[in-house]
């Protein structure tokens, strides 16, 4: 069977009056690529060093395969820590590194020369073992810090924003690197990251963190199409954020954005207005005047390379943006030109109710973010 | 990088550039001629009558021959070996325990830890000696002037700085290694051992070989706290004898010993800290310079 379950339960810290982890629910399967995103100071690290058994929690409870381990040192934790800032030794060369959570250990001779090899062969750095950490680049010193976590086997193995400190190319690769590394070694991974297309492209499940609290946890799909609230719609890209007024109808029910009306399925919400959000991508330009769409003008054009981003403006001073992909098939559009704008309903993300509050309240029609 | 950036900078315009030359020439001038007459062929000590290394060595009158002079020579190395051990040893711990203070006590700690540093020496060697010669009490009875006297009087001044310079040190390294020693199974002692030690002592090395150079120059705290002829320093047979009519060059050559260790203290103190630091990042290198300049 596979090790590595991690369980947090209300795990809460707090630093003076200020909760950096606010009463934190979490389950991480064995063998998952788990990502926490959020913003800075959204309390991913402090999760991580409590995990990892470096902080100690006001109060809640950490469960590694069933065991609570809430109150073990960080040596008696089957878990390993790639560093953010990597924390190789300096005065160790790289095979001294890797090797010295198995001295620890004290693993036999024979049985660590094998392993260390065989972790060095798995990050790809069998000949730079006798150098120093000072002699390599940032991305093959980030694999030092990986093989020596990982040549330890741990049941979960955590790492703090492993790439933040490498060029975006490097890190590209070094994130290829990692996801094969999981597929190879098995081990859960905790991944943290405040970059969402790098949890979206890595991650099993991702679990995006606001001010110490869960936002909301789910497969990268879910989470990017069917945010529940208003800080992850926003969090995970850029979206269109519209109020609409929630008419009855037969089957469902309508939205009233603007002038246009959208046919929704399932049961209407309670309140009289709803917030919607839509992504760039689903937003469709056509020529001007198209039956039954919305009817607006270019105001922005942004070219992003595999696609265009334009900024629509509507009548009531309400804008969308739109992203069309540069395929050769949509025709590319200049400022000023009039142009309408097709949404289906379906792709409409009804926003939770609840964070209705939380949206400004002064924007009485459309509003747009972006 | 930066020394390259120096030198291109701005050139010193030209007085400013004499100015700065005469300077230099200025401080070296008197320390070379002391030194050079230490080399003199007659008994004079201001003009110059041939090389010679009489005043060194080979006559009853020299420097490693005459009794008066190996005594202090003698004396001022126990010393400084003792202060050096002692001071560095409690200045490390001191420092470790300094940096875990947390919260209320850490200013008031902090402030009494830089109390010898910030005191004039001549109030705090007057103050030691008063404590060690009047207080009956356990530990001031147990200390007795002469060479216990002296060598905590020393320590008591230079102990102050290997905590500055060791604290800067942990400052930097931050608790991220030894975070990560935990991490891969070490327990507490072994993370200390194996990583912090061995982080520190760059900083440990440079505050002995400053507690070694300061306690070879000390004359204020040696000179209050001795108690007859046999515990006579170097600085305190130069002080009393260096300007008597009945001198040779030998003082001189006691002189450019004198200078000659305390420079090679804190040559070595830099040279050791480079090279035990050389794997570190340029991070590293700057707190070296700080930690030497401290
Ligand atoms: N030792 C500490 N003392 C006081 N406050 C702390 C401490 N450590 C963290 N905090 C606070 O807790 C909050 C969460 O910090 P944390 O380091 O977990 O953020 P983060 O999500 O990792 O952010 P980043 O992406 O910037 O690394 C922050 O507001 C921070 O200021
Ligand atoms: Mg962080």
């Amino acid at each position: 069977m596979v090790n590595g379950e991690l369980v947090l339960e209300g795990l809460t810290k707090t630093y003076g009056d200020h909760a950096a982890v606010d009463r934190l629910d979490l389950r991480v399967e064995a063998g998952e690529f788990f990502s926490i995103l959020g913003p800075s100071g959204c309390g991913k690290s402090t999760t991580l060093k409590i995990v990892g058994g470096f902080v100690s929690p006001t109060s809640g409870r950490v469960f590694i395969d069933g065991n609570d381990v809430t109150c073990l040192p960080p040596n008696r934790r089957s878990v390993n820590t790639v560093f953010q800032n990597y924390a190789l030794f300096p005065f160790l060369t790289v095979r001294q590194n890797v090797a010295f959570g198995l001295r620890r250990a004290r693993v036999g001779k024979r049985e660590l020369i094998r392993r260390v090899d065989e972790v060095l062969e798995l990050v790809q750095l069998s000949t730079f073992g006798h150098r120093n950490p000072s002699e390599l680049s940032g991305g093959q010193q980030q694999r030092v810090a990986l093989a020596r976590a990982l040549v330890l086997r741990p049941d979960v193995l955590l790492l703090d924003e492993p790439l933040s400190a490498l060029d975006a190319k490097m890190r590209r690769q070094l994130q290829v690197e990692l996801k094969e590394l999981h597929r190879e070694v098995g081990t859960t991974f905790v991944y943290i990251t405040h970059d969402q297309e790098e949890a979206m492209t890595m991650s099993d499940r991702i679990a995006v963190l606001q001010n110490g609290r869960l936002e909301q946890v789910g497969a990268p799909s879910e989470v990017y199409e069917r945010p529940q609230t208003l800080f992850v719609t926003q969090f995970m890209g850029i979206s269109n954020m519209l109020h609409a007024t929630v008419l009855p109808a037969n089957a469902g029910w309508v939205a009233r954005i603007g002038d246009a009306e959208f046919a929704m399925a399932g049961s209407p919400p309670v309140s009289g207005t709803v917030q919607l959000s839509i992504r760039p991508e689903r937003v469709r330009l056509g020529g001007a005047g198209s039956a039954g769409a919305l009817s607006g003008v270019i105001v922005d054009v942004s070219y992003v390379g595999a696609a265009t981003h334009y900024r629509v403006a509507f009548e009531a001073g309400m804008t969308l943006q739109a992203a069309v992909p540069n395929d050769g098939v949509h025709s590319v559009r200049n400022i000023g030109e009039r142009v309408s704008v097709d949404l289906s309903p379906e792709d409409f993300r009804l926003i939770g109710e609840q964070q209705l509050a939380e949206a400004p309240a002064n924007d009485t029609d459309v509003v747009s973010v972006g | 990088m930066t020394t390259d950036s120096k030198r291109k900078g701005i050139r010193l315009p030209r007085p400013l550039a004499i100015f700065v030359w005469a300077y230099m020439v200025w401080n070296l001038l008197p320390v070379v001629a002391a030194m050079a007459f230490s080399f003199n062929a007659t008994r004079s000590r201001s003009q110059w009558q041939g090389f010679s290394t009489q005043w060194w060595s080979g006559t009853p009158l020299s420097l490693f021959d005459n009794e008066e002079y190996t005594a202090a020579l003698k004396h001022s190395l126990e010393l400084a070996a003792m202060t050096t051990v002692i001071s560095t040893v409690l200045g490390t711990l001191l420092a470790l325990v300094v940096t875990r203070i947390r919260g209320v006590a850490k200013r008031p700690v902090n402030f009494i830890l830089m109390i010898p540093i910030v005191t004039p020496e001549l109030i705090l060697a007057v103050g030691l000696y008063l404590s060690l010669t009047f207080i009956t009490v356990w530990p001031f009875s147990v200390v007795e002037l002469g060479t216990p006297a002296q060598v905590v009087g020393q320590v008591t001044y230079t102990v102050g700085f290997v905590v500055v310079i060791i604290r800067g040190r942990i400052a930097v390294l931050g608790d991220g290694l030894e975070a990560a020693a935990r991490d891969l199974g070490a327990g507490p002692i072994a993370a200390l051992v194996l990583v912090l030690f061995r982080l520190l002592m760059p900083a440990v090395l440079v505050g002995a070989m400053i507690s070694f150079a300061f306690s070879i120059d000390n004359f204020v705290i040696t000179q209050y706290l001795s108690s007859d002829s046999s515990t006579v320093s170097i600085p305190m047979y130069l002080y009393t004898n260096a300007r008597g009519g009945n001198t040779t060059p030998a003082l001189n050559a006691l002189a450019t010993v004198l200078v000659v260790t305390t420079l090679l203290a804190v040559a070595l103190a830099s040279l050791l800290y480079r090279w035990a630091t050389r794997r570190e990042s340029v991070a590293s290198d700057v707190t070296g310079t700080v930690a030497l300049s401290a």
